[in-house]
């Protein structure tokens, strides 16, 4: 898996994304959006109404090309080798 | 049966040794001290287990039983001393000692900002986390105003978060996901993520307080 990823986050916040990587699993590749949330442990919920597989509405703004093409960094190339190509980075 | 009793009684004795051993370490090797300060602007109730100038450097001596318990999707790792050497995944990204002068000082300076808000020496004090609630406890009731005391022991009691993750595809399918968890702040732990249409996957990440309502992540 590609990574790390660093971020701050406000506790209770919405989904944030943290990169834009492309998946693949050896028969399709597909574009797709690393997304994080996190609460103080007083303040979360104890189910969220989703799991692995469901469909969940595309902010069309996630994979919106960047106004200026930008090439992957040599961290991010280096990353993504190191994590066998599973999941790498498209640039972002 | 006094056989089965023996081996009771020794599994019971062994599984105590280890709960020390893991969750009080200093019971058995003396944590080493950090710098000393000169405890002489804040009054310290005495304490004799800790002195003033003191602070478990390792945050697992912070720990309280319990602690570690998470959902079972969190599986906790030994802190260390390790930093980026081999690939950030592998850092335990440890906290910086706090010393009983540095934590004066930024007590001293949080009483002259306004009290609530997320102002820089209190949300300094909060990413130390369990060691400033360590130093708290020994400052006396006359050197801080009783209000903020609760304020920021209600604050640096916030010793948990809860996560969620996952991996959205350009068609919308959740392929990745890592339903809220719980686990301590500063200790890294290795998840377990459920995915869909995706070979199964080695994940980590750790957690640090770095403002009133905000948190660092690595994952």
């Amino acid at each position: 898996m590609a990574g790390p990823w660093f971020a701050v986050l406000r506790s209770g916040g919405d989904w944030q994304t943290l990169d834009r990587i492309t998946l693949s699993n050896g028969r399709r590749t597909d574009r797709a959006v690393v997304q994080s949330r996190i609460w103080f442990a007083d303040q979360a919920p104890e189910q969220l109404p989703l799991q692995a597989g469901d469909s969940v509405a595309v902010d069309p703004r996630w994979f919106a090309s960047p106004a200026v093409a930008r090439k992957p960094t040599q961290s991010a190339t280096k990353r993504a080798v190191a994590g066998g190509g599973t999941l790498s980075h498209d640039g972002n | 049966m006094r056989t089965a009793i023996s081996w009771l009684v020794g599994l019971a004795v062994a599984g105590s040794v280890l709960a020390v051993a893991w969750f009080r370490p200093e019971w058995i090797v003396p944590a080493a001290s950090s710098v000393q300060g000169n405890p002489s602007s804040v009054a310290v109730s005495p304490v004799p287990e800790v002195s003033p100038g003191t602070v478990p450097e390792a945050v697992s001596s912070l720990l309280e039983p319990g602690d570690l318990i998470g959902s079972g999707r969190a599986i906790a790792h030994p802190h260390g001393e390790q930093v980026c050497a081999s690939g950030c995944a592998a850092s335990r990204h440890p906290t910086p000692p706090l010393t009983w002068a540095k934590f004066q000082q930024l007590l001293a300076r949080w009483q002259q900002e306004p009290l609530g808000e997320p102002t820089p020496a209190l949300e300094e004090l909060l990413f130390y986390g369990r060691q400033s609630l360590v130093y708290l406890r020994r400052v006396s009731e006359k050197a801080l105003d009783e209000k903020r005391r609760r304020f920021l022991e209600e604050q640096l009691r916030r010793t948990h978060v809860v996560v969620s993750f996952r991996v959205v595809d350009e068609h919308g399918v959740v392929r990745v996901f890592l339903p809220p968890t719980r686990v301590p702040l500063d200790i890294r732990h290795e998840y377990l993520m459920d995915t869909h249409d995706l070979q199964p996957l080695v994940t980590s990440g750790t957690v640090k307080r770095v403002g009133l309502y905000h948190l660092w992540q690595r994952i």
